[in-house]
């Protein structure tokens, strides 16, 4: 899911609703007061967003820490 | 020995059985009780040679039930040594601990450049030669395979003033996850390159014994006055982005009147400062004229409103947490964000949230569950099976530089200046021989490495008589 710079790629997922594919767009990352901007996978057409595993067990995760003091 | 009130009067409440303290005066194990008297909690014990002592050990809010929480049973280092005389005597650790290891110290010198009023080591003076690269090498190897994946602490003495230092830290970085400098900062004050030099052998970060914001507490403690070479050191430190952590030696009437202005100096040199490691003075070691007078040291609660009420509304006694590691008495922390405008945001959330600091019965995180919850409840953040794992993973988190390079996307960028605005307020509450508790020995993640290959509980290391005999450490 990610290009040899690191960013994430909508690779060949459709969204399940809509029936078209994934691209990669903005989202908010909201979380306990801190929020900011990133592209991730998401439906043009119904703006479902899509986070990989990959992601949620890493860098997510490392923010919920940080927020959290987990 | 001068006591604090005896507990003795009525309002004494439930004394509690099977404690063991220390007799101060002998250091011989004796049978003892907390009792409790109005908002303080005394440890009570009778020696049959030296009589009867009453030693303070909590006096205020947070309550001590409230703070009080259900014990896990965490894994344990293995045992290194038998059980032949009895807890404290047979460290370590012997088969009674109970707890892992988060922190081995590791005194690599007896020699030191100060010779302070109040040293807990007894530091200072000539002393024999250090051992050298290859026999703290070895040592180290030894560590690593006692206590598993700690914080190694480098310590002394000085231990600025061992010559091969940054080849110790280098050996040190490729065993254990971070490395730790305890030092009064004098040579990094002094040196133009040291500071650059320890951050390029993998130094995590630097302890900086940092007693006030003004000199005549230096000139008390430390025998003269040191602030400039101490702020010096901290700018030497951010030249070369090495994270530092101010930490107070607090000594009631000295400098406990000067914790608001050192939260706000910290906060002002943050982030190179990454918080406060608040140190209430023990009667251990080289201590102050009068030494055994009870008004000299304080308590963990003491403390933590002390620094509450000083803060001017930053900090408040709510953001506190027990610790999830070592026993409830012996710390407190918090952690914030600070904001671009100069407010803390304490981490974890608010009190509706459920992972609050504050007493949540209901808690999703609770113990309550597992293992029951203490009578009264207790504050949240309960021992968990792994509490030295967890407590290593939180010190790097917070007082780890941020990694500035390999920013590829905007959690990279967010993690980076959200580490940046990360503060902690952190306070360790060290036993003597007026206040010890063998239960809290017994559950002690932070050791001393003592040659020939044992592992000392850092209380039990530095304990020394009221007449300073020590109970282990070696002249």
């Amino acid at each position: 899911m990610k290009n040899e710079s690191g960013e994430i790629q909508p690779g060949g997922w459709i969204c399940a609703n809509c029936g078209v594919p994934l691209e990669l767009l903005p989202a908010d990352a909201i979380y306990m007061g801190s929020s900011f901007q990133v592209d991730l996978p998401r439906c043009p057409a119904c703006g479902v967003t899509f986070i990989p595993q990959e992601l949620a067990e890493g860098k997510m995760l490392e923010v919920e820490k940080l927020l959290e003091d987990k | 020995m001068k006591t604090r009130p005896a507990a003795t009067a009525p309002g004494v409440l439930r004394p509690i059985p099977e404690r063991q303290s220390l007799c101060p005066v002998c250091l011989k194990t004796l049978p003892a009780e907390l009792v409790r008297r109005k908002d303080s909690v005394f440890l009570l014990r009778n020696c049959p040679e030296h009589g009867e002592f009453s030693g303070l050990i909590w006096k205020g809010e947070p309550d001590f039930d409230a703070w009080t929480r259900p014990r896990d049973t965490p894994p344990r280092l293995p045992a290194a040594t038998t059980s032949a005389r009895g807890c404290p005597n047979d460290c370590g650790p012997c088969p009674e601990h109970r707890q892992r290891a988060c922190t081995v110290l590791f005194e690599i010198t007896r020699r030191c450049n100060l010779n302070c009023p109040v040293c807990f080591a007894s530091s200072g003076g000539a002393r024999a030669n250090d051992p050298d690269a290859e026999d703290i090498g070895q040592r180290l190897h030894r560590i690593r395979s006692l206590a598993g994946e700690v914080v190694l602490q480098f310590s002394g003495g000085e231990p600025t003033l061992h010559p091969d230092l940054p080849e110790l830290i280098r050996r040190a970085r490729a065993l254990f996850p971070a490395v730790q400098l305890n030092t009064n900062g004098v040579l990094l004050g002094q040196d133009a390159d040291l500071a650059r030099i320890l951050v390029d052998s993998g130094l995590s970060w630097v302890f900086l014994q940092f007693d006030g914001t003004q000199d005549d507490i230096y000139v008390k403690l430390r025998g003269r006055p040191l602030l400039d070479v101490k702020l010096e050191a901290i700018r030497r430190c951010r030249e070369a982005g090495l994270p530092v952590v101010l930490v107070p030696t607090l000594a009631a009437g000295v400098n406990d009147k000067d914790l608001g202005n050192l939260l706000r100096l910290g906060l002002a040199l943050s982030p190179t400062v990454r918080g406060l490691h608040l140190q209430p003075m023990t009667l251990s070691g080289r201590n102050l004229p009068g030494r055994e007078n009870p008004d000299l040291y304080l308590t963990l609660p003491e403390t933590l409103q002390a620094i509450c009420a000083q803060s001017e509304g930053l900090v408040r006694p709510e953001h506190a947490f027990a610790p999830c590691c070592e026993h409830e008495r012996c710390s407190f922390h918090f952690r914030y964000r600070k904001t671009p405008s100069g407010r803390l945001l304490p981490l974890r959330g608010t009190e509706d949230e459920c992972c609050s600091p504050r007493f949540a019965p209901d808690a999703c995180c609770s113990s309550a569950g597992e293992g029951g919850r203490a009578e009264g409840g207790s504050y949240a953040d309960p021992a968990g099976a792994d509490g030295a794992r967890r407590a290593v993973e939180a010190v790097r988190r917070a007082w780890e530089r941020g990694e500035t390079t390999g920013v590829s996307d905007a959690f990279d960028a967010f993690i980076a200046k959200a580490r940046s605005e990360i503060f902690s307020i952190t306070c360790m509450a060290f036993q003597d021989c007026r206040n010890v508790e063998l239960e809290r020995l017994r559950g002690c993640c932070v050791f001393v490495y003592a040659h020939p290959d044992r592992l000392i509980p850092f209380c039990a290391y530095n304990m020394t008589s009221l007449d300073g005999t020590p109970l282990h450490r070696t002249a």
